[in-house]
Order: C-alpha cells, then structure tokens, then sequence
C-alpha cells in the first residue's frame, strides 16, 4: 500500500502528460478543450488525493505500532544490483517519513485545488497539471526513499519539475533564464550531495539507511572511523542541502524562480521542495549530531543567511519576491534549528512554515490574479475591501510568521531560538532574534502596503477586482486554520505544564523514534529560563510589527526620508539592491567561467578536433580496405574461410608445447 | 538403452516435441487450404512456439538429462531456449505483416522458423556430437532455405545459395574435427573426452582447432565472418533479423558447452585464440559497419561487433567463471531483443515488395512516423550500449566480468569500439530526425506494431529495471557449470 502513495501522482502524471499535453485528446480523439481542462482538474487532483488519504492511514497504522519499532517498510526489487553495490527500490515510512509525507501530500492537495481556479485561462493548463503531479511524485521519493541513492532520485527530480514550472511560460526569454538559473545553481550542489553518498558507501560500504544509521551507532564500528570523514560527509551532504534549501551562497536561485505560476511557488518554493534538505539534515542526525564542527558550519551559514535574506526583504518591491526572500530567511530558521542538534524543532517549524508560506504565497497570488498580474506593491494597497477573504487570511499568515503568540509560527520559532540558546550557540540566538525583528516588520510592511491605506491602482484596474473564485478562497482558507491551529501539536511541556495539558508536545514525542542519537544534553546552567527567553521572542515579534505600523501607518513619510538619509541611503542602496550578490557572482564566477569555457573551445577545435578527425580518417580508410576484401564472390570467400581455419588450427597446436 | 528408457526420455523433450509437431501440422494443413485462409497458420505457429515455451519453463526447476547422457536438459539449455522461442515467436509476429507485404509463401515459412528453432534447443542441449550435429544441421539447413526463401529476388536466392555452400564448407570442417577427436578419444560424449584429454596428441589438438572453427562460423566471427554482411543482406529482412539473433545464441550456446565441458584440458590455449577473435571481431565489425550505405548490411556488421562483444564475456569466463558465463547469456537475450527489435523496424517499414534498407528509406520518419522514430531510436541507443536501456547493461556486464577475471586490454578494445560503434547507430537517428523524407512510408501494421511494442518496452523496461533477467542468468550459468561440476 505505501508504493500507491507514490505511484498515485505518477499514474495522474501519465494520464495527463500522455492523453491530455501530449494533444492526443484533441488532435487524435478530438475532444474539447473545455472536457480536457475538466477531466485534467479531477485526475490531477484525484490522485493527490488518494496519496494524502493513504498516506493518513498509513500515519494510523503507524501510531498503533509500538513506539519503538514504529516504521513500515516496503522494498519493491532490487534496483542496482552490481557486485557489492546493491540498492533496492524500497521505501521506509517511520515518523519522520510520515510527518513529510503528510505535508507534501495535504498541502499539495490544497495547492492543487487552488491552480483550477488559479490557471484556468492559460492555454498549457494540462502540461502545468503533468509537472505539478511530476514534482509530487518525485517529492516523494525523496522522502519516503529508504536508501540514499533513492534520495537522490527524488533529489534531481524535484530539480527537474521545479525547472520546468519555473520556466512553465517559457515563451518570456527572462522566465526560461530563471529556469536555468535554477538549474544551473543546484548542480553545485547536487555535485557535493552526490559526492557525500559516495563517501557514505566507501566508508560504510552500503547506501540505505537501515545499514548505514546501525553501523553508525555501533561504536565498535566507529572506532575505525576518523571522525574527520563523518565531517566531511555531513558538510559533503549539507553542500546539496545548500543548493536545493537555498541557504547562502547558493540562494540566489530561489527569488528568481518566482518567475513561475504563484501555486508553483507556493508548492515547491515555499512549503515542500526547499524543505528537501532540512528533512536530508534531520535524516541523517547521527552524522551531526558526532560532528560539532560540522553543526557550527550549519549553523553559522543558517543563521547568517537567516539574517542577510531578512534584511533584503526588507525593501523589495515585488510581492513574491519579499515572500521568496522571506522563506530563504525561514529555511535559515529551520537549518538553525537542525544544525545545533533540535532536529524535531527544525522538522516542527518546517511543518508550520508549509502552512503560512504556502498561505502566503496563495494569498499573493490571489491578489496578483485579482489585479491581473501585477506584482508591484507600490501598485496595490487599500485592497481590504475588495478582497476580503483574501486580506483576511494574509493576515493570519502574516501575524503567524511574524511569531505572535498562540499562532503557529510562535511555538516552531521559539523553539528553535530556545534550542539555540540553551545549546551554547549564543551568536545564532542573538541573530534569530534580530531575524526575527526583521521578520515582522517586512511582513507587515507587505501587509500594509497591500492591504490598507489608499488605493494606488490605477482606474481601470480598480473596475477589474474582484474577489477569488471558492476553488482559490476554499484553500486559503483551510491553511489560515492550520496556521492558526498546526502549533499546537508542539506546545513545549513548560508552556503545557501552566495550561494544565498533560500530553502536550506531541509533535517531539512522535518524532524522537526517528532521531536515533539522544539530542545533547541541555546546558546545565542557563543565564536566562524558558520563559525569559519566550519573553524575548514575545518581545522581538511586537517590535517588528510596532515599527512597522509606526512607519507605514502612523507616519508614512518616514521611508521616504530614511531613503533619502545620506547615512542610511547607502544601507538603504544595498538592501534594495540585495547586496549585489547577483551581480558579484556574476563578474566572480560567470565571466570567469565564460572566458574559461571559451579558451576550452579553442582547444577543443584545434587539438581535439584535430586528433578526432585525424583519427576518424585513419578509421575511414581501414574500413575501405574491408570494404575491398568483401568482393561478394563465393570462391574467394571460401579460400578465405580455409585460410582462416588454418590459422586457427597452426594457433592451437602450435600454442600448446 | 531399453525401449521404456527410450519412452521416458521421449516425454522428457516435451518442449522439442511441440516445436516439431507444430512444424509438421503447419506443413501438412498448407496445402489443404487455399487463399486468404492460410494466413491462420501464423496463430498454429504462434500457438505452438507458446506451448514450447511454456513447456520449456519446467526446466529451469527440474534439470534432468535424456536418451543416456545424449541431452542435458538443464537451466543452461532452458535459458538459451527461452532466447530462441522469444526470438522465433516475436519474428514470427513481425513476419505476418512482411510475408504479405512481400507476397511470399505462408505456410513454409512458419514451418521451416520453428523447425530451425527446435534444431536450435537440441544444440543447446547436445552433450554429446550426434546430438550436436543432428541440432546443428536442422537448425542450418531450415535457416539456408529461408535466406532464400524470397524467389522473386535476385539476392535472396544467391543468398541462400552461398549460406549453403559455405554453410556446408563449415560443417565439413566441423564433422572433420568431431571425427579427429572420436579417433582419438573413441567416444563422443563430452564428459568422456574431457576424462581422455590428452593435450600432447596432436589429434586432440586439431580436433579442438576444427571444432572451434565450425562454430567460430556460425556466430560469425572472425576470421570467418566475411559470410554474413552478403547473405545478412540478401536474406528477407525478418529472416536476418531471426537468424541473426537465434542462430548465432546457438552457436553460443553449444559453444559454450564444448569448450567448458570437453575441452577445458587446453583451456588457456583456445581462450587465447579467442581473446584474438574477440579483439578482431569486434574492430572488423565496427570498423566495416561505419562506411555502410544500406542499414541492412550496416546491421550484419553492427551483428559481426556484437558476437565480437559476447565473446569477450566467454574469454572472461574462463576457468568457468560464473560472472563471464553469464554475463554471455545475459548479453545474448538483450542482443535478441534489441536485434530483433531493429531488424523488426526494417520490415515494418517495407512495403509493396521493396524492402526498405537504405539510409533514404527512413530518413524523415519522424515526422510521419513520430512512434517508430521512438522505437528505432531506443533500438540503436540500445545497440550502442547507452543507457538506460538494456543493450548498456549487457555490455556493461560483459565488461565488468572482463575487467573482474582481469583481462583489461580486452575490455579497454571492447569500450574504445563500442565508442565507434556510437557513430554508425546514431547515423540513422540522423537520417530518421532531422532529414527530409523521401518516400512514402506504409500505412499502420497492426500485427508488427505489437511486436515493435513489446521490444521497445523490454529494451527500455530491463534497461531502467533489470529486474529478475540477470538473476535467471546467473542461475542458468550456475546449473550448467554443476552439470560438469567445474570449478
């Protein structure tokens, strides 16, 4: 049963790309366009649907196992089987598994629904249902794979489907670059993810996990293991994680990609596909956790990525783009929180953040679809009343992420902030704090500017804007309950203790089968207790969202005058240039490398092709010469098949003395 | 042998029996029914190559011999048969479409197909050298009337002339060998010339030699092969792609059984003669195929290249290495079924009795034909070795058990030829995507297209999963070297 949850999205792919984008149903059944879209809504979404209902009765199952042999395994056949080297196709579904495998297949499903009403005009509407069924199909191997090299299958197919529908309007030169773009970054780490399984099987001499992770805990093992490999490994790993989670320096990626359909965005680069290596990191804890080197690195780039993506979404214009920044900012969080060894806070506000980031991200399409493809805050504003529903839920999302108590994003965030604090990493906590200043303020800022005050559409788009069809609303919806409601299953016990919960964090309880190393012991004494630090996240939430009301609403002349501040307008020139990191790489590395590719190509046309054509016509000859010895007549064939068998003949008796 | 032994291992070779009574009905209802109604012989055929089939799975549980040692009906033979009724039985599916188009004779045709596949079963399972050349010649001679079988044209008649009188020339020198080796050992059962060998009388050794010539003929190596490219090409096209594929995994298949079990005394002797066949095979095929101009007879020499390939996995098997034993057999069912699979594109796009062959006859196909551009393409990929398809994980495994029984210079000669052999493959690819077309192709078969189907779906499907037909390989390798209890 657990292969149907995969294999759902790949039979709706099937249907889809070959009866329904492949022009099949029109040109050869000649069917209308209308039964096309139709049919295509109900299979695309159907077969999510039968994922998610499995993968929910699969969770069932789960919880009635025994806590401590709570996984189901499915192994289909052997995939590889070469020598030593043998890899089955099979898949492992244990807590960790259970908890992805549910937020892929539900919030796909809403994600789904949301893209009939949100793609019905566009003429590809069935290829854009083919790669979204794709890319959950793909998603799921990857998280629901039981060996690495199954891993990585998921790994470069979610990078495929996230090129396509990146690049899904590949009509628009800028769109298809983004694609490539996207492409092009996650090679370099996928190239480093790739060579991490590959030091895995030499060091352990197996690729799946089951073998890995025991042989990892068996000290007598490890003794023999320099602990300088399972560095290497875990930052060989995390280099992938860096590439496809878009942590810096390899982020630059994930704002462009907002050039794809806002589901798109929503689905891949917000609430699953980005979240590939925050699952990758907490998968393999064990390497962490025996690697404080390695957890200093991740939480280092975590947190300095965490800040640096918060202060670009700081300025930006455009609303994806503010999101996009914000959810490599997010994705810092969560790194954070798997770096310094909380794997279970890590997996929690990754869970939360699918909720509000896909809630957001719905949200900003609903507004771009209302507005018919604008993008530019400075455009919008005033859009409360137009678009009730729509301003409603953004709000919820933006009080979620932005760590109000009671919502969601409260309990996964501080969390991670008190993890980090009680485990030493003091530097990444002061950071989060900041982040999480930051935080609240653009995301206020965004809701200001798009919600309330003036309206700044112009007239004829102001006639044009109306509220959601249900089919866009209805998900909207559903995911500002669970944003509203999803932190609750991680209430941490000194919270449930004051409530008079009994039970509380069951979210931790349910995961920890799955972290096979006892997270490190807390700090024995800490300056500041729980509730301080719950205090500070209170506080760091409600300044961000203060100022930002303060400046947008209560004195709107104040970004115009910080703009124009000399002391701060070169801050102010940097943020909204986002630092000119693009720009940076592009003198660093692309113009490097094009003046590199280009001495190659002189090469190769000199001496390669020299040598290949000089060969090619010493081949060229010698065939014209067999060709000569086949003259088709039968006596000279047969005097040569004489000749022939003498030789053989000499050979033998002559070569045994 | 007593009559009841002689009865029991009658029923033993139920699978052969089929085969030949199938033959027979097909030759007798022929001429009892006229016109359009002869076309049923072709599910008589299909039906009876199925039982065959089905039969012939017993075998690969319960391995027994027959007629007192004369046959050994182990795995090893069930694998190599399963290659031949695959092969014959999907022939004959692509046949029906071609025999029409080309106005041939139904009934022998089908007939003479299965004669030449239950021949070939008795020569993988041949033990001792009656047997073998009862096998032999049944599977030849059916084979010589089929190359000629088309006798409106001109080249198919030479061709079946020539396959005979050098066919004939080979089997002479086969007999002669078999009769030097008899005058010397006084048996033909292999298990007791292996018992007998003695590698200082020069018989043994000339015997050897003979022997290994015969059968270096009919898998078309060299220094034999200058055969095949003539007859290849002149022989209708679903017959080449037949006997390309069956008669050559026999040859393998007997050859595989002589050299292991009776003359493993001067094993290091013939496996250097064949490292030297290998090498050469392989270079002359390549080499040839890239100057062709009809891809008929670029595909008789992309057939010399590949027994040049499968050689290099009987060279690796040496000392009877389970690895390079099967790693043959494995190499011999994925050249049946991308082969096959080649050959069938060819008959399918030939029509009103032209065959189609030259680089022209397909160029363009792509545009007309979008699916079988597909499955011509996943045949030549597949021929060239490149994955995922299963042709890369047969020569994969050939060289792997090359480079594990460390006979490196030869797998170094197997890969830099299989890079050329990229050359000529994708050639066709060119003239089938991107040129022009330049002539009308035949309307939909749909007989042909399920055969194209299940090749293109098994190329592609045990390229991507390999699944259980290397295990049953193994297996089949690991029965026959038990049956002689090898090292």
């Amino acid at each position: 049963m657990l292969a149907w949850i995969i294999f759902a999205p790949l039979i709706g792919a099937l249907i889809n790309g070959l009866v329904f984008a492949s022009g099949f149903w029109k040109k050869v059944l000649h069917g209308d366009e209308h039964s096309e879209k139709r049919i295509v809504s109900v299979v695309g979404c159907g077969v999510i649907l039968i994922s998610a209902a499995i993968s929910s009765i699969m969770f069932l199952k789960l919880r009635a196992l025994d806590p401590a042999e709570r996984q189901i395994i499915q192994e289909l056949f052997v995939w590889i089987p070469s020598g030593e080297f043998q890899v089955s196709y099979g898949f492992l579904f244990d807590s960790l598994s259970c908890v992805m495998a549910l937020v892929v297949t539900w919030v796909s499903f809403l994600i789904h629904i949301y893209s009939i009403g949100y793609m019905h005009e566009d003429h590809s509407y069935s290829r854009y249902f083919t790669y979204l069924n794709i890319f959950v199909f793909f998603m799921l191997i990857l998280v629901l794979g039981n060996s690495f090299p199954l891993m990585f299958v998921g790994w470069e197919g979610v990078g495929l489907a996230s090129y396509l529908l990146i690049g899904f309007w590949y009509d628009d030169p800028e769109k298809a670059y983004a694609g490539r773009k996207a492409f092009i970054v996650n090679r370099i780490g996928d190239f480093g993810f790739i060579l991490g399984i590959f030091l895995i099987f030499f060091v352990f001499g197996s690729a799946s996990y089951g073998e890995v992770f025991k042989k990892a805990l068996d000290p007598g093992f490890m003794s023999n293991i320099p602990g300088a490999v399972i560095t290497v490994i875990a930052l060989l790993l995390f280099v992938g994680a860096v590439g496809k989670s878009a942590q810096f320096p390899l982020y630059v990626w994930l704002p462009d990609a907002m050039a794809g359909p806002t589901p798109v965005s929503a689905l891949i680069h917000a609430a699953t596909m980005v979240t590939a290596g925050v699952y990758m990191v907490a998968r393999c804890n064990i390497f962490y956790s025996v690697s404080p080197t390695a957890q200093m690195i991740v939480v280092g780039i975590a947190a300095f990525t965490a800040f640096l993506a918060a202060t670009i979404a700081l300025t930006q214009n455009d609303i994806k783009k503010v999101l996009a920044y914000s959810t490599v900012s997010q994705l810092g969080y969560m790194f954070m929180g798997v770096g310094c060894g909380a794997y279970i806070a890590g997996m929690f506000h990754l869970v939360t953040h699918a909720f509000f980031k896909a809630l957001l991200f719905l949200g900003s399409g609903s507004v771009i679809h209302a507005l018919g493809g604008e993008q530019d805050i400075r455009k919008m504003g005033g859009l409360r009343k137009f678009l009730p529903v729509t301003s409603l839920t953004f709000l919820v999302g933006t009080l979620a992420i932005s760590g109000i108590p009671l919502l969601s994003g409260f309990f996964s965030k501080d969390e991670i902030l008190g993890s980090l604090y009680e485990r030493g990493f003091i530097i990444a906590w002061i950071a989060g704090l900041i982040t999480a200043v930051l935080t609240a303020f653009y995301m206020m800022r965004l809701y200001l500017l798009t919600f309330e005050g003036e309206a700044r559409a112009s007239g004829e788009v102001k006639q044009l804007i109306h509220e959601s069809p249900s089919s866009m609303t209805l998900p909207l919806i559903i995911l500002a309950v669970l944003s509203v409601i999803g932190g609750y299953m991680g209430v941490p016990e000194f919270m449930g203790k004051v409530v008079g919960i009994h039970d509380s964090n069951i979210f931790e309880k349910f995961l920890a089968a799955s972290i096979l190393v006892e997270e490190i012991k807390h700090l024995e004494h800490h300056a500041l207790g729980h509730w301080t630090l719950v205090v500070f996240s209170i506080i760091a939430a409600f300044l961000g969202i203060g100022l930002a009301f303060y400046t947008y609403i209560i004195k709107p002349s104040i970004p115009e005058s910080v703009a124009k501040n000399p002391g701060i307008s070169s801050l102010y020139q940097g943020s909204y240039g986002k630092w000119f990191v693009d720009e940076i790489y592009n003198v660093l590395f692309v113009r490097t490398f094009v003046r590199l590719a280009n001495i190659a190509a002189l090469f190769d046309m000199k001496i390669i092709d020299g040598a290949v054509n000089g060969i090619a016509k010493v081949i060229g000859e010698a065939a014209a010469i067999l060709r000569n010895a086949q003259t088709g007549i039968l006596r000279f064939y047969a005097a040569l098949m004489a000749i022939g068998a003498t030789a053989i003949l000499i050979y033998i008796v002559l070569s045994v003395k | 042998m007593d009559l009841s032994e002689l009865f029991k291992s009658t029923l033993l070779i139920g699978p052969e029996i089929a085969l030949i009574i199938t033959g027979i009905i097909v030759m007798v209802v022929d001429p009892l029914i006229k016109g359009e109604r002869k076309r049923n012989l072709f599910w008589i055929a299909l039906v009876g190559l199925a039982v065959g089939f089905i039969l012939n799975l017993e075998r690969f549980h319960n391995g027994t011999s027959a007629f007192s040692g004369a046959l050994s009906l182990d795995g090893f033979a069930a694998y190599f048969n399963l290659i031949f009724i695959i092969g014959a039985f999907l022939a004959t599916i692509l046949s029906k479409d071609y025999i029409e188009s080309m106005n041939l004779r139904i009934g022998e045709y089908y007939a003479l197909i299965i004669f030449s596949t239950s021949g070939m079963m008795i020569l993988s399972s041949a033990r001792e050298f009656m047997s073998l050349f009862l096998g032999f010649e049944i599977m030849s001679v059916s084979v010589y009337v089929l190359s000629g079988f088309n006798r409106r044209s001109v080249r198919s008649a030479e061709a079946g002339i020539k396959y005979l009188v050098l066919g004939g020339f080979s089997s002479a020198i086969l007999l002669y060998g078999i009769a030097l080796i008899y005058g010397a050992s006084g048996t033909i059962f292999l298990d007791e010339i292996a018992a007998n060998f003695n590698a200082s009388n020069p018989l043994y050794l000339a015997g050897t030699a003979l022997i290994l010539t015969g059968f270096i003929f009919k898998i078309g190596a060299f220094p034999l092969h200058q055969w095949v490219p003539d007859i290849y090409e002149g022989a209708p096209v679903t017959v080449t792609g037949f006997m390309s594929v069956g008669v050559k995994a026999a040859a393998f298949a007997i050859l595989l059984r002589v050299l292991f079990e009776g003359f493993s005394g001067i094993e290091a002797n013939w496996m250097q003669a064949l490292w030297i066949v290998s090498a050469f095979t392989m270079t002359i095929g390549n080499l040839a195929a890239i100057v062709q101009t009809s891809i008929k007879r670029m595909l008789a020499y992309s057939s010399i290249a590949h027994a040049g390939y499968a050689l290099v996995g009987v060279v690796a098997s040496y000392g009877g290495k389970e690895l390079g034993l099967s790693s043959v057999m494995y190499y011999l069912f994925a050249y049946m079924v991308m082969n096959l699979g080649a050959f069938g594109v060819l008959a399918y796009l030939s029509k009103d009795g032209k065959e189609c062959e030259t680089f022209d006859d397909i160029s363009g196909i792509w545009r007309r034909k979008p699916l079988t551009a597909i499955a011509l393409g996943i045949f030549m990929f597949s021929l060239a070795g490149i994955p995922p398809t299963i042709g890369f994980f047969a020569k994969y495994r050939v060289f792997l058990s090359a480079v594990k029984a460390e006979f490196f210079w030869l797998a170094i000669i197997g890969i830099l030829n299989s890079v050329i052999s990229a050359y000529y493959y994708l050639r066709v690819l060119v003239y089938a995507y991107m040129r022009e077309e330049s002539v009308v192709f035949p309307r939909f078969k749909p007989t042909s297209v399920v055969a194209l189907t299940i090749l293109t779906i098994g190329t592609l499907l045990l390229g991507i999963l390999p699944l259980n037909s290397w295990d049953l390989a193994i297996k089949a390798a690991g029965s026959f070297l038990l049956t002689f209890g090898a090292k």
